[in-house]
């Protein structure tokens, strides 16, 4: 991966990122709001993003894109054999690790609770109350 | 307040804030990966998504980049100090990790859970682990370990002093991205670079910055000083030679260790330097660790619930703490040698450095004579007898309330099994694949399972 001095969170972070605010039952996924997105070209590794796709709710995935503004034409379902379909995975990889966020929040779904984006760094550190 | 809330602010004061004080010299302190961890995560197949529970200065998500890491550590100033090197990371909380279930293919957890201060907190945390991670996806866990061979701990439950260069007492918390890149650079480039260590009591027969591969005897060390942990870093993976005493001793590579196999005087200088290393790099905390009250010795009723830790195991916790010392193995007197680098495979399951051990009735007649005293510091008499014949003595712990240069970690060192035990015991979907010590270290690997209730 690209070695950098700026930290950023990347879509494909943001897919695992869930809200543990005690009693949430929904707290996946979190609204992602970006207040400082940047775009950066990172290498192209097919293999690696068709191995990755398995492992992403991809609704969850398309919801953070879209609400950022960076869908582009990235299939809302997946197709089959999608392994093999190189255009789709340049589509994906380019969402996936290419849109970095820099400062934003992340939202529960069920509270509305905010959890800081910093300097690309999320802070999920939850209050005494909430835990 | 009660035990949660006690061991809150124990963790807070002595672990949360202390790392956010000494965050870039604790990170200056640690860029060395374990051998035993990196080799766990080069195992790991490309594509797969770990996480770094506890990722610290991020040391491990260097490794492997062919998966994709997340770190995450409760210090802000730490995390930074990852992100800034490239890579993802997050701040958040081992207990209550922000990740969906089952969605990683293994996660790690280096040095992390001695930090809690309760069994039913250490229990949670190996919990959260196995909960991100899929059936069938492994987990790693290192503690420290009690059994060792440089240092002594009077008890389980202890405070490590870390002693602050005063360079960094002045410079601000957070350190810069360039001087960072110059620090990286400087260990790649040269991976004999050995962190330089003030503390004036150090016994180290190597010189502080060696050179080209080599690690130089300081001439005015006696030979006992051999007998004395030195403080070489792993070196790189070359061919080259060692200069002991003088001599230049060729090495082969073996494992990505270099050791001279003909040598076993060098065999055991490099295992003391990596026993030393181990928590090793706190060649700081040399003055001894002062133990603290646990918060397991308080009385725990037979009714109170603890967050789904069986009360037999703590039971059996308190029983094994205050009484007995479960000599499971090598109840004769045998020392058992080091592992000294080899795969997991290959080590004994339960080898600590040198432990010398008594013969178990002999262990079991001292009792008697402990049993109904009362033991604030659970098992300290216990492991005063148990260590006297085979440690040196403590050396007196100086604690300066006015030395704002120092600081107290909390830590919970394992006894051996512990770990395990505690696994077996509490958390149903971890299965424990191997069980091991490794340089002053408990570790456990173990895998996901999924658990079927009827």
């Amino acid at each position: 991966m690209l070695l950098s001095f700026r930290t950023i969170m990347r879509l494909l972070t943001h897919n695992m990122l869930t809200s543990h605010v005690k009693g949430v039952t929904n707290g996946y996924p979190l609204k992602l709001q970006a207040e400082n997105i940047k775009v950066m070209s990172v290498d192209f590794n097919p293999e690696f993003v068709a191995r990755m796709i398995p492992k992403l709710e991809w609704q969850a995935l398309i919801q953070a894109a879209e609400s950022i503004g960076h869908l582009g034409d990235l299939p809302r379902e997946l197709m089959p054999e999608y392994e093999s379909n190189e255009e789709f995975l340049k589509m994906a990889h380019h969402v996936l690790m290419e849109v970095e966020v820099i400062e934003g929040n992340l939202e529960c779904p069920e509270t509305g609770r905010k959890f800081p984006i910093k300097n690309g760094i999320p802070n999920m550190l939850l209050n005494e109350d909430e835990v | 307040m009660d035990r949660e809330q006690h061991s809150i602010q124990l963790e807070k004061q002595h672990v949360h804030d202390v790392y956010d004080r000494i965050a870039p010299h604790f990170s200056d302190t640690r860029y060395k990966a374990w051998p035993q961890v990196k080799q766990f995560l080069l195992e790991q197949e490309p594509g797969s998504l770990i996480a770094d529970v506890g990722c610290g200065n991020g040391k491990y998500l260097d490794i492997n980049p062919f998966t994709w890491k997340l770190g995450s550590d409760h210090c802000n100033s730490l995390a930074s100090i990852a992100g800034s090197r490239g890579h993802e990371v997050m701040v958040c909380d081992n207990l209550r990790l922000p990740y969906r279930d089952n969605c990683f293919d293994a996660a790690i957890s280096i040095a992390v859970v001695h930090h809690f201060a309760t069994v039913e907190r250490r229990v949670a945390a190996i919990r959260e682990l196995a909960r991100v991670v899929r059936p069938g996806g492994q987990v790693m866990i290192y503690v420290w370990a009690l059994e060792q061979q440089h240092r002594k701990f009077e008890a389980q439950d202890v405070l490590v002093p870390w002693h602050m260069q005063a360079h960094y007492l002045q410079s601000t918390a957070h350190n810069t991205p360039k001087k960072q890149k110059k620090i990286k650079d400087k260990s790649k480039r040269n991976n004999h670079h050995v962190q330089d260590h003030q503390d004036s009591s150090s016994k180290s027969i190597f010189s502080q910055r060696p050179s080209n591969n080599q690690c130089s005897l300081h001439k005015n060390h006696s030979q006992s000083a051999l007998q004395q942990s030195s403080k070489c870093q792993e070196p790189t993976k070359r061919r080259g030679s060692f200069s002991i005493l003088g001599l230049n001793l060729p090495f082969t590579e073996r494992n990505g260790y270099h050791w001279n196999s003909e040598t076993s005087l060098f065999r055991s200088l490099w295992n003391n330097s990596m026993e030393q290393l181990s928590q090793g790099e706190d060649s700081y905390d040399k003055r001894t660790a002062t133990s603290v009250e646990g918060l397991d010795h308080q009385n725990v009723t037979n009714n109170c619930k603890t967050n789904g830790v069986t009360e037999a195991y703590l039971k059996a916790e308190r029983r094994t703490r205050s009484l007995d010392i479960e000599n499971t193995e090598d109840n004769d007197g045998v020392e058992v040698s080091i592992p000294n680098g080899e795969t997991r495979e290959q080590q004994n399951k339960y080898g600590p450095a040198d432990r010398a051990r008594k013969p178990l009735e002999q262990i079991r007649q001292e009792q008697e004579h402990v049993r109904g005293r009362s033991h604030s510091l659970g098992g300290e008499d216990i492991n005063e007898k148990y260590y006297r014949n085979h440690q040196k003595k403590p050396e007196a712990t100086h604690v300066d309330a006015e030395d704002l240069s120092q600081y107290h970690r909390y830590y919970h060192v394992f006894r051996e099994g512990e770990l395990a035990g505690l696994i077996e015991e509490n958390v149903e979907n971890l299965h424990i694949l191997q069980d091991f010590y490794d340089h002053a270290n408990w570790c456990v690997i173990a895998e996901k399972v999924q658990v079927w209730k009827i």
